[in-house]
């Protein structure tokens, strides 16, 4: 063992760590079992995406923005709705942020049809349609199943993170949703969306969407650096953002370079009366200690008014985790 | 981590939409994938759970996958955080967990194997997960940086420290 390096040693001895290998297959195949099939046919989600449509039709002759919504496609509001307006899709169908599309392209006998689009924030949504895809082509694995395969954006500032289906007669009902990752997130921003396989279909479908956002209203902050209460940690807030998408809080968390690792972090941010405001909508929030992160908020911070914030922090050499609050008035 | 051939072309159906084929890819690297949930977590309900929620995790995401020839290091990723999931939720239920009180029981008769276990779980939890993602995962100190959320020079001081306790631990010969 003399002449074995350590990487060796402590691998070697990982991997005598016994397994239970009947219980790893089956959590396998749990786990297999538990993921969504949102792009299965289900026909009895069909009869109800009916039934809405029939129950919401009536809101149009009150509310143009959603009669414009309904002009884009009948189909959307329940195709959206199938996923709990995940994304915020519906939310933007409804309230008019997204823009209708009608672009197509056939190759190989499918067709892509481009329906709607939304850009607000840094976030990108896009929804649409294949036709044309016979039994065998949406059978794949002996099930409805589409796989989708998009092409790189290129030097667009854009990633995929998400998608969804529902399964037609003749195809697919797709939603793609996209992060903008450039900061700060442009007003106009063109999208090239290049199809190069839908399920087993090789082809070319390719769109470049133009898309725009009113810029975003950032008001700079004008707050030094606060002392959170926990040892070593500053936090400073930077600029406070309000778009389409909803406010976000621009801020920096500083520790002191003693410490033996920067782990503080906020975890709520109330109002006087005591609500939380941090927009948790899109999932968990993670900090970058040192840069400049960003909160989402369900509304705006207002200057003059105070809020609490509650940092959650683990103190040099402790086990788990302290808590300690601050309370913020926010200066422009 | 290279995958055979065998592998590489059920890592393609997977990221096509075959979940028998993403099922049967996991299960031929069931071992390795439980061993890393295991050396995080520290027993094996949470180490299969993590498993099973990373598989599904990982069933949503495939089609994302640009480089099927990734897929293993690209699921490790995702159980790893999974782990780091429960292992923080963990901690914050059951404070002595930290210094691995929930210790594997390894075969008495591997007496090398249970010193350096034994030894391991003995360890300061930041510097456990980071031996553990720089030994076992073979991570440069850069991901792991990255996935810790901790800065490189913090992941290097705990590398340090962490061999340093194991030493203490298991006596200064240990590594031969």
């Amino acid at each position: 063992m003399a002449d074995r390096s350590n990487r060796q040693v402590m691998h070697d001895r990982f991997d005598q760590i016994p397994v239970p290998r009947a219980a790893v297959a089956a959590a396998i195949t749990r786990g297999v079992k538990a993921a969504p099939l949102p792009h299965r046919l289900r026909k009895q989600l069909l009869a109800a995406a009916a039934a809405l449509m029939l129950g919401t039709a009536g809101l149009a002759a009150f509310n143009p923005v959603v009669g414009q919504a309904f002009d884009n496609a009948a189909w959307l509001s329940s195709f959206y709705l199938l996923h709990g307006d995940r994304d915020h899709f519906n939310t933007f169908h409804v309230t008019g942020v997204a823009k209708g599309l009608n672009q197509t392209v056939t190759s190989h006998g499918l067709t892509v049809h481009l329906t709607e689009a939304y850009y607000a924030g840094a976030t990108v949504g896009v929804t649409g349609e294949i036709t044309g895809m016979t039994a065998a082509q949406r059978h794949m694995n002996g099930e409805d199943e589409l796989s989708l395969a998009v092409g790189d954006t290129g030097a667009t500032p854009v990633s995929l993170v998400s998608s969804d289906f529902q399964a037609t007669k003749t195809g697919y009902r797709f939603r793609l949703r996209y992060d903008v990752t450039a900061a700060p997130t442009p007003s106009a921003l063109t999208l090239p969306l290049h199809v190069t396989h839908i399920g087993p279909v090789a082809g070319r479908w390719s769109f470049n969407l133009k898309l725009h956002q009113p810029a975003p209203v950032v008001t700079t902050l004008g707050q030094q650096g606060l002392a959170t209460g926990a040892a070593g940690v500053t936090f400073t807030p930077l600029t406070m953002t309000t778009d389409a998408h909803g406010a976000a809080l621009r801020y920096r968390m500083t520790v002191d370079r003693q410490r033996d690792e920067p782990v503080a972090e906020i975890v709520a941010l109330k109002d006087a009366a005591g609500h939380d405001l941090i927009d948790r909508r899109d999932g968990l929030v993670v900090h970058d200690a040192g840069a400049v992160n960003t909160l989402p908020l369900k509304q705006a911070l207002v200057s003059g008014q105070a809020y609490t914030v509650t940092f959650g922090y683990t103190p040099v050499g402790g086990q788990h985790d302290e808590r300690v609050a601050l309370t913020l008035v926010l200066v422009p | 981590m290279t995958l055979t051939a065998h592998e590489l072309s059920l890592a393609k159906r997977a990221v096509r939409g075959d979940r028998t084929a993403l099922e049967r890819l996991l299960a031929g690297r069931g071992d390795y994938l439980y061993r890393t949930a295991y050396l995080y977590v520290g027993n094996e309900q949470d180490a299969l759970e993590c498993l099973q929620e990373a598989t599904t995790q990982a069933v949503v995401a495939v089609r994302h996958l640009r480089e099927p020839a990734l897929f293993v290091t690209w699921f490790t990723r995702i159980l790893i955080r999974q782990a780091q999931r429960v292992y923080t939720l963990r901690a914050s239920e059951t404070p002595t967990l930290a210094v691995g009180e929930q210790a594997p029981a390894p075969p008495a008769d591997l007496e090398q194997h249970v010193d350096l276990l034994a030894a391991f779980t003995q360890l300061k939890a930041e510097y456990r997960q980071t031996l553990q993602l720089f030994y076992y995962q073979d991570l440069p100190i850069r991901e792991i940086s990255r996935l810790l959320n901790t800065p490189e020079a913090t992941i290097k001081t705990r590398l340090r420290r962490g061999r340093a306790a194991l030493k203490t631990i298991l006596g200064g010969d240990y590594y031969g």
